[in-house]
């Protein structure tokens, strides 16, 4: 009992104190693909109205979501879908919504004050790697959690997914990733592309019901057979790689001559 | 029981402390300051260290982990007395200053010395440069929180939920703040402290050892100040001592490149 006890305090404590998620190492992914994805007038726009370079900026949201005056970002993490992979169309609650509405206020970014800019920007490079998460679509009506394990330790559907691009790779850091993965031609980048955020996160919403059904609640991720977690790091190499060309999509756009 | 937690808390307090930042962060630290060696810096690590320089943040605990120090753990800190300055007592093997003070030395004459302790005295600077820009590896004289690694409250989660701050030490904090960017290279960390730091690389790195220490001194002491083992620190505070936080790194890397270049004039 009392090494249980103790193996669950240790766990715990290394837990709290070794943050990477999503929210860290998935969004420092998305960013640095981004990044070398953009045109160099983009990347001087970004990093003048950053102060930062673009991956330096990719966790920031989750940073300030719970400070005053940010504390309305707190909802803009996730999408919400509906049983046919519709987006509900609430604006203060959706990733891709908020997009949109910030990529169309950056399209006069020179009328802008520059905090405003720089406030956009931060929102805009975490949300579009959100939305590319696995546990950051929401289903209504809700779809019954399926947790997993990882060496016997209950980690949770939602830190799950936030954690593996570290779990598949973890000796990896973003270069690593990038150099890895980043094959895509120009064709295939341009499809990729092709559509709005709010598409975007339809075609998400489609994709990411399947890890509801690729393994049951309660199982052991090491004990997955061979072909299922393979088919989990793909989707999750797949969705780190378009979050970053869309992000880099997007800033081009934005900040095209 | 109580006693066993104890010993499990600190056992994984020092794992995480032993380090200023984490290996990532300590490296683009190194990297920054490569960044701007003279020719002849330059040349001299890489006579001595070759390409292995990175590993050299690490140096001073790897020989402690190796059980084959000299030094004692105090060397990782500034003591520095009650006006700020270096206290008196101290020596080179248990306080920073006289550390690289004593390594700047051996560079400067190196010609009299072997290659190993010229090798020696780079891998000292290069940890001990980190370390003192650590704002918790300051210890003041008269501040008595300040001699030990205190635990105060704060928030380390971001979600808003928790309605009370859990306790985290000191070191730690300062330590998190690496892991705010996982992902990041070495490389990737000198890039940024560049593009954001850069252009007052001069101001950052200007005067001498001692005036670094002293700017490093009165840093901590403010801090200390109000941050003490009763003080809840909010997320936006949290937040916001970040930039600190990443301005003392950066100082670090140029004030490495500086002291270096100073050696080989």
């Amino acid at each position: 009992m009392k090494a249980k006890t103790l193996l669950v305090a240790a766990a715990t404590l290394l837990a709290t104190l070794n943050v990477q998620a999503w929210g860290g190492f998935g969004h420092t992914i998305v960013a640095y693909v981004a990044e070398q994805h953009l045109t160099p007038e983009a990347k001087a726009k970004c990093e003048h109205y950053l102060g930062h370079s673009v991956p330096y900026s990719a966790s920031w949201m989750d940073y300030w979501r719970s400070v005053p005056p940010y504390k309305e970002t707190t909802h803009w993490h996730v999408c919400r879908a509906d049983e046919n992979n519709n987006l509900i169309q609430e604006k203060d609650r959706c990733a891709a919504l908020q997009i949109e509405r910030i990529c169309k206020e950056l399209k006069n970014y020179k009328k802008l004050p520059n905090e405003q800019i720089d406030l956009n920007l931060k929102l805009l490079i975490h949300m579009v790697g959100d939305m590319h998460c696995p546990s950051h679509i929401v289903y209504v009506p809700k779809i019954p959690s399926n947790n997993i394990r990882v060496k016997g330790k209950l980690v949770g559907r939602h830190k799950f997914w936030d954690s593996s691009p570290a779990t598949f790779h973890p000796k990896w850091n973003a270069e690593s990733y990038f150099n890895h993965l980043d094959v895509a031609t120009d064709k295939q980048i341009k499809k990729i592309c092709k559509g709005t955020p709010e598409a975007w996160a339809m075609e998400q919403a489609r994709i990411m019901r399947r890890t509801y059904t690729l393994y049951e609640n309660g199982a052991e991720f090491t004990k997955l057979p061979r072909e299922v977690r393979n088919e989990m790091q793909q989707l999750v190499e797949d969705n780190l790689l378009k979050a970053g060309y869309r992000l880099a999509y997007l800033l081009n756009k934005i900040f095209a001559k | 029981m109580k006693k066993i937690y104890l010993s499990l808390v600190l056992i994984l307090g020092l794992c995480v402390s032993a380090n200023a930042w984490n290996k990532d962060a300590n490296e683009g630290i190194v990297v920054l300051a490569t960044k701007h060696l003279s020719t002849e810096a330059a040349s001299l690590v890489q006579q001595h260290l070759g390409d292995s320089y990175l590993d050299d943040v690490d140096y001073l605990y790897a020989l402690e982990k190796k059980k084959k120090a000299t030094h004692s753990k105090e060397i990782h800190y500034l003591h520095l007395n009650s006006a700020l300055q270096p206290a008196a007592g101290t020596t080179a093997a248990n306080d920073a200053l006289k550390g690289i003070e004593q390594a700047v030395e051996v560079l400067r004459n190196r010609a009299q010395h072997s290659t190993s302790e010229v090798q020696t005295a780079l891998r000292t600077i290069i940890n001990l440069m980190c370390d003192i820009h650590d704002i918790s590896r300051t210890r003041i004289e008269g501040v008595p929180h300040s001699q030990q690694d205190f635990r105060f409250a704060c928030y380390k989660g971001d979600m808003g939920k928790r309605k009370s701050a859990s306790p985290l030490k000191w070191s730690s904090f300062w330590h998190y703040y690496s892991g705010w960017h996982p992902g990041f290279s070495g490389a990737l960390w000198a890039e940024d402290m560049e593009l954001c730091l850069g252009a007052r690389r001069a101001e950052l790195s200007k005067g001498t050892l001692n005036d670094w220490v002293a700017q490093i001194g009165t840093t901590a002491a403010k801090l200390y100040e109000h941050i003490n083992a009763e003080y809840e620190m909010t997320r936006r505070e949290r937040n916001e001592l970040e930039e600190l936080n990443y301005e003392m790194m950066a100082r670090a890397g140029y004030r490495l490149a500086e002291i270096l270049n100073g050696v080989v004039k």
